[in-house]
């Protein structure tokens, strides 16, 4: 009797034990790695690393955009417990509403952001508060040295640090680099544990150099707004080019972009200029027009056309001279800028051949500036092309022009006919072009140093060397309601030296009040920032 | 009270002695367990090293990030106290002047 109670008592010890080595096989060996899992999943979060953003620099080394990590607070809404608490004690530091916070903290969210990108001072005060389920998480914030320094040109970057306009969205792929992952183990408060577990290392973004001078820049944009207080206009664009190599030293704009704000930055309203924002070039095309005429053999430049005493009247519609000239030489009347001789000998052109002169200068098509959403223009088909289409393309009307296009023509002249791409990143290659005929061009040349000297340029002349250049008045057009009087695109485009030039600088001033003239608001901009950069550069190269 | 091993014993027909056949075994057994031990034992103290230096790592990385953010702090510091705006601001409350051309003198050759 005993044997057999003790066989059935070994037998059941060996039954519990059996199932006890069961479980244990089960758990270490059969379903091991799936409860390893679970603990893991529990305990550690796998991050996205998001790579430190490439520098933007310009030209001499100066850092105009730059990443810093700052912290951002956190909270992990199932750990808090007592969400008053945290609220209150969050609010002063974070300087939101209690009741903000709290609303947040009782999401049904796992991870709710409270807070981006603080201040370092902040994130210490709340690290040391150890509140439950808060927790910090660091991230990368855009800082812009200069403050708003080449505010629009440069862009801006949102929360997740990826460019949003400007140079940043336009190189973001280069300035983004690629995010890594990295592994985070949780304590029981939730609490990051970095053990430096990267699972794939970020690659950082790649530095962007940059063809602006910041010195430029400044005195351009110190112009721009001066100048904006001073004409009551909509908004001013001034560019600086070196026509060498098409590299922008300077694009300002007023009223001023602030990068380090993306809610005022994409909401500001006012286009770059450059590459988005239109508008007709008025007489500033017409050192293209006496280009193609002369290309053509269609005028001399000392023949004698008759000025009609500053009317004339073309399939009934009247075009008009801000000066009556009787007869005058087409040379004078490209330094005067007479509309009624450049109507007439836009009338001479071959429209077709017009036509395909002004798309071989770019008009109508990308420029392939490196500034993001870059506009056509406007350049109507050659089908649509009316009777006086060629007349009035000869007065720089009927057509819409990009800064980046007009700049763009404009190196052709100043370089002895072949334009150049204008850019602002120092790693890309000059694009050149030939379009224009050199002969022609040394002509031009001369003729365009006159404007500077007697004609409507005469305001942007400077004391210590000639200057080439051109004045441009163009009434604005209204959908619907044509040409509004008092509403113009007053602009000067000029370069220096003459030979050899360093500088080529548009003005452009949308609709300013009083006078507007281009020779009048725009020109004596144009000689202001051209002495400044001159002593600057002087003694810079010193 | 004194251990069982240790106790005299009083029995004539009983000797105290060693079991030298068992030797052999125990040596071979020591010579074969003291190694397993010893790098057991090694294998503790490296993955402690790994550990401790792994820490350190983190330490030192976590300290030069802190180090390089700081050095980009003072370099975003720097590069505002030097911009041209602030530079020219100072200067003009200072009365300061930007210069005509004709004002400059460049100075030529040594």
């Amino acid at each position: 009797m005993d044997r057999k109670r003790l066989i059935i008592f070994l037998a059941c010890l060996s039954l519990w034990g059996a199932v006890i080595l069961w479980r244990l096989a089960d758990l270490q060996l059969l379903s091991g790695d799936q409860y390893a899992n679970d603990v893991l999943k529990a305990l550690q979060i796998e991050i996205e690393e998001t790579p430190r953003r490439g520098m933007i620099y310009d030209r001499e080394g100066r850092i105009l955009a730059m990443s810093l990590t700052v912290p951002s607070i956190c909270a992990y809404p199932p750990f808090i417990k007592d969400a008053d608490d945290v609220a209150s004690r969050l609010a002063p530091l974070l300087k939101e509403r209690p009741e903000n916070i709290r609303k947040s903290i009782l999401s049904p969210r796992q991870f709710v952001w409270l807070a981006r990108q603080v201040s370092p001072s902040t994130g210490d005060a709340i690290f040391r508060m150890k509140l439950r389920g808060v927790g910090i998480r660091y991230e990368y914030k855009r800082i812009y040295p200069h403050g708003l320094l080449a505010g629009k040109v440069l862009g801006t970057v949102g929360v997740d640090h990826h460019g949003l306009g400007g140079l940043e969205y336009a190189w973001d792929k280069q300035l983004s680099g690629v995010p890594g992952r990295r592994i985070l183990l949780k304590d029981a408060r939730r609490n990051d544990i970095d053990l430096n577990m990267l699972v794939t290392a970020p690659i950082e973004g790649r530095d962007l150099h940059t063809s602006i001078d910041a010195v430029i820049q400044h005195l351009a944009e110190k112009e721009a707004i001066l100048a904006a207080g001073n004409t009551g206009c909509i908004d001013i664009s001034i560019t600086v080019m070196d026509p060498s190599n098409g590299e922008i030293l300077a694009h300002a704009l007023a009223p001023p972009t602030d990068p380090s704000t993306p809610a005022t930055y994409t909401t500001n309203g006012h286009p770059d200029w450059l590459a988005k924002g239109v508008y007709e070039p008025g007489s500033t095309l017409k050192p293209m027009v006496a280009s193609f005429a002369f290309e053509e053999h269609r005028v001399d430049p000392l023949e004698l056309i008759n000025g009609e005493n500053g009317v004339f009247e073309y399939k009934g519609k009247r075009i008009r001279d801000h000066e009556p000239y009787g007869l005058i030489t087409f040379e004078d009347a490209l330094i005067h800028s007479s509309n009624v001789v450049f109507a007439k000998v836009g009338m001479r052109l071959t429209p077709e051949r017009f036509y395909r002169r002004l798309q071989e200068l770019g008009f109508g098509d990308r420029t392939g500036i490196d500034l993001p959403g870059e506009e056509r223009g406007l350049f109507p088909r050659y089908e649509d092309w009316r009777e006086n289409t060629p007349a009035y393309m000869a007065l720089g009307q009927e057509l819409a022009v990009t800064n980046a296009q007009l700049i763009q023509a404009y190196s052709a002249l100043a370089r002895d006919g072949s334009s150049v791409v204008p850019h602002f990143n120092r790693e890309l290659a000059p694009i050149q072009r030939r379009i224009m005929d050199a002969d022609h061009v040394a002509r031009l040349k001369m003729i365009l140093v006159e404007v500077t000297k007697r004609g409507t340029g005469m305001n942007a002349a400077l004391a210590w060397a000639p200057v080439a250049g051109k004045t441009g008045t163009a009434q604005k057009p209204i959908p619907g309601q044509g040409y509004v009087l008092g509403k113009y695109v007053s602009s000067f485009i000029g370069w220096f030296p003459v030979e050899e030039p360093k500088y080529l600088i548009l003005v452009m001033l949308n609709e300013p009040r009083g006078r507007f003239y281009g020779g009048d608001v725009a020109a004596p901009i144009f000689h202001r920032l051209a002495d400044a950069i001159c002593i600057r550069g002087e003694i810079h190269e010193t | 009270m004194i251990p069982l091993y240790l106790r005299p014993v009083d029995n004539v027909y009983l000797r105290r002695e060693r079991d030298t056949r068992v030797i052999p075994f125990l040596i071979a057994s020591l010579l074969v367990l003291l190694p397993a031990i010893l790098l057991l034992l090694l294998l503790v103290h490296w993955q402690n090293e790994i550990y401790k230096i792994g820490y350190e790592l983190s330490v030192l990385e976590h300290n030069r990030a802190k180090l390089e953010n700081r050095k980009l702090s003072l370099l975003a510091e720097k590069e505002h106290l030097s911009a041209p705006a602030r530079l020219d601001q100072l200067a003009m409350e200072r009365g300061l002047v930007p210069p005509e051309p004709e004002q400059v003198v460049i100075p030529s050759g040594p």
